[in-house]
């Protein structure tokens, strides 16, 4: 892959349009920088990231304030310790909190799973972080609802793209969740087994991105080893391809590549 | 009269029966085969530094006069297995783990493995059935304080299929990664632990100690001594001190019996509970001596998971002729109590200095076969206990425990996680020095107590002002002080002769109780 720092710095704080598309992307993108610098540790990816949030919250920008967002104040908050990213990450949380309040029947399966994808991490680690736990018991009502209307669909949404989202908001929940409070753990732990081994009895070609959330899952100790070598494979395919051009899921696939 | 506890190739254990708690109530001397041996003032003892397969007769003699004799005989012993031959050097230098451990799995059955005067530095050692360990007068097994030294214990591994899970390490109720304790037993038998040695945990503010609500690099803190799985341990008289967390953790273990131990940590050492057994069955108790810096005893199975999915409650556990001193509570049911606890009987023991003396915690969330049944005390001494008997429903404790579904004092809907309460019996059990209150005694509104019983009960207020405190841990509390008994949500109460003196409030005060049989 081509220049990854460059890339990042170019995507946080070159000339941008402020469109959803692009903040969403950049969200993402920022996850995956905190990534990086998790692994290898270079303060700069910390400070690129600072720099583009402190710039919105000074414009009081409101453009793009989803869920990740949520999750990246919660990173900075971590490492500044700064009251602005707690006061940003408390409004991105009372929003969410008006949106689950919502009842809305008329939500297909798909949309059901996208809203798990986007919602549940951060939910939960806020919940985790700053709210004694207290909200797991809804997080996990809302995966069981979902879980059980995927089984009576199996045959047909196994076979679309779809469960990718449902199995990555899994993945991505399970490392935000405190294993203390361990059936509601174990319960996601059993779900993500059972969807995984479903998902692949079908046989699909494996995703790149399919692969990090594999490589993920087993690192966390969550899946089985078996999918390991395939998925390292097609992982390492990618990152070392150097005429690829980096994008925000690539930025994620090569956040978990340097775990390898 | 006096009746055999246990008797080992080197060792018996003896109790005495009589009405008095603990001790005997006068000093008399130990006779064996003729032989003075020593004085004695405790119910329960045990002798050492016997030989294998030898007929004995036993006398405790007063003032030269017979009052009891027994006849027993020792077991059978194959050889003995001296540490110091595999490489064991006893100079609280070097680390004898393997040497010790090599001696153990070297051991055929009917053996024993001999651990003779010396300070022995061990990380952890495995045991292995069908085997005696002595650890002898002016032994010491020291802990290695190097986290690292420790190997991890996971908490659940999935077969291959994932048909089946496999469960090694625990942490206060779940199925956790834990580091491996001083004494570590995985689905062995037949073990017996004996002698007048220590196994000293070495545990300190530095390390083990040190932000006690935090994971430690890969797993929460280990116990002094663990067994998981296990069937017919003996330990028997050594003193186990100094302890990481919980000092012996029996966890899905049957037929144990843990005799004439002192059990000591230092009254601020966080969780250092004495011996909590955890879904285990057949389970004596006897002539232990607690000091300890969390519960004495507590009582557990399991805090949701473990009890909903194996349903194996702690039951059928002898409690007796035992002192404890300090810590939080004296005998503690809960709170992690999910597959249930029942028959469990105490009996003849002194409770001392101890913020609570029998209590019991759970709370909505633990579940339907959370059912704690049969829990019998009797001939209790409770000195400066300062809150001598709770029921705590509403126990906030656990990472969600502060949120309105534990809290709720009016009656919620009955669901999967409502536990319950049924028969509770005190008898015979009298305080002297209670701060706080008497009792503090409540079921949930939706799932009430079924049964509670206190008879012959009298209980002393001290005579100086005290500062007001908490007589439970449940949201809202209020502060109280030499209060007498509250009891609520309970169906059948039976007072019969209770007696509380020296106190702020009414003797007893009582809301939602459906039926009441009351005699002076």
């Amino acid at each position: 892959m081509k220049n990854i720092e460059s890339y990042i710095e170019e995507a946080l704080l070159g000339p941008m349009a402020c469109s959803r598309d692009l903040i969403c992307d950049k969200n993402c993108l920022m996850l995956g920088a905190i990534n990086i610098y998790k692994v290898i540790g270079n303060a700069k990816y910390k400070n690129l990231i600072a720099k583009y949030v402190d710039v919105k919250i000074n414009e009081k920008n409101k453009c793009g304030l989803d869920y990740n967002y949520g999750k990246v104040l919660i990173f900075l908050y971590d490492e500044f310790k700064s009251e602005k990213y707690k006061k940003s990450l408390e409004e991105v949380y009372s929003n969410l909190i008006v949106e689950l309040n919502k009842v809305d029947i008329k939500d297909s399966l798909i949309e059901k799973i996208k809203k798990l994808y986007t919602v549940e991490s951060f939910f939960v680690e806020y919940e985790t972080r700053f709210n004694g736990k207290a909200g797991y018991k809804d997080s996990i009502k809302r995966f069981r609802k979902v879980r059980d209307e995927i089984i009576e669909q199996k045959e047909t949404i196994y076979k679309d793209k779809i469960i990718d989202f449902y199995i990555m908001a899994l993945i991505e929940t399970l490392e935000k969740m405190s294993e203390e409070i361990f059936e509601y753990y174990r319960e996601l732990q059993l779900m993500l087994k059972e969807a995984i081994k479903i998902k692949y009895s079908y046989k699909i070609k494996k995703t790149e991105m399919e692969c990090y959330f594999l490589l993920k899952g087993i690192r966390l100790g969550y899946l089985d080893e078996k999918y390991f070598e395939n998925s390292k494979k097609i992982v390492e395919g990618v990152i070392t391809d150097k005429n690829r051009e980096p994008n925000c899921d690539l930025i994620m696939v090569y956040s978990e590549y340097l775990y390898l | 009269m006096i009746k055999i506890n246990s008797i080992t190739s080197r060792s018996a254990s003896f109790e005495i029966i009589n009405n008095n708690p603990y001790y005997s109530g006068e000093e008399y001397e130990i006779y064996l085969n003729g032989e003075y041996i020593r004085k004695e003032t405790k119910n329960s003892f045990t002798i050492n530094k016997l030989e294998n397969e030898r007929e004995y007769l036993i006398q405790l003699k007063k003032n030269n006069l017979n009052i009891m004799e027994m006849k027993f005989r020792t077991e059978k012993e194959l050889l003995t297995l001296d540490v110091k031959k595999f490489g064991a050097v006893g100079n609280g230098q070097k680390n004898d783990t393997l040497a010790i451990q090599t001696a153990i799995m070297a051991c055929p059955k009917y053996g024993r493995v001999y651990i003779p005067t010396g300070i022995y530095k061990v990380s952890t050692l495995f045991l292995k059935d069908d085997i005696t360990i002595e650890i002898s007068k002016n032994a010491v097994l020291k802990g290695i304080n190097i986290i690292n030294e420790h190997a991890v214990l996971p908490g659940i591994i999935d077969s291959n299929d994932d048909t089946e899970e496999y469960n090694y390490g625990t942490w206060e109720g779940n199925p956790l990664s834990c580091y491996t304790a001083l004494i570590t037993g995985i689905n062995v038998k037949n073990v017996k632990i004996i002698g007048e040695g220590i196994i000293d945990g070495n545990a300190d503010f530095e390390i083990w100690w040190k932000d006690a609500k935090k994971k430690k690099e890969l797993a929460w803190r280990p116990r002094l001594v663990f067994l998981n799985n296990c069937e017919n341990i003996i330990i028997e008289n050594v003193t186990l001190k100094n302890s990481p967390s919980w000092t012996l953790h029996p966890y899905f273990s049957n037929n144990l019996k843990f005799l004439n131990l002192k059990v000591m940590n230092p009254n601020n050492s966080p969780n250092t509970d004495g011996i909590d057994p955890e879904s285990c069955e057949n389970v004596e108790i006897i002539g232990i001596d607690f000091s300890v810096g969390d519960d004495c005893i507590a009582i557990k199975s399991g805090k949701i998971y473990m009890g909903r999915k194996y349903k194996k409650p702690s039951q059928n556990l002898i409690i007796r002729n035992c002192e404890m001193k300090y810590g939080h509570g004296a005998v503690v049911v809960g709170s992690e109590m999910a597959g249930g606890v029942k028959d469990v009987f105490i009996e003849k023991c002194i409770f001392y200095q101890t913020d609570r003396g029998i209590r019991m915690k759970t709370r909505r969330g633990r579940g339907k076969d959370a059912v704690i049944d049969n829990i019998v005390a009797n001939n209790i001494k409770m000195i400066e206990v300062e809150t001598p008997f709770t029921i705590n429903p509403f126990y906030y404790c656990d990472p969600d425990g502060k949120t309105p579904y534990v809290w709720e004092r009016k009656e919620l809907p009955i669901d999967e996680g409502t536990p319950a309460i049924k028969n509770i019996k005190y008898t015979n059990i009298k305080g002297s020095g209670m701060k706080i209150a008497a009792g503090h005694i409540f079921g949930l509104p939706e799932s009430p107590i079924e049964k509670l019983i206190l008879e012959n009960i009298e209980i002393e207020a001290v005579e100086e002002n005290v500062e007001k405190a908490e007589p439970e841990m449940f949201s809202f509390a209020e502060k109280v002080s030499k209060e007498g008994f509250v009891l609520g949500n309970i169906k059948k109460l039976k007072i019969k002769n209770v007696k509380v003196k020296g106190i702020l409030s009414e003797e007893i005060q009582l809301t939602n109780i459906e039926t009441i049989e009351k005699e002076d």
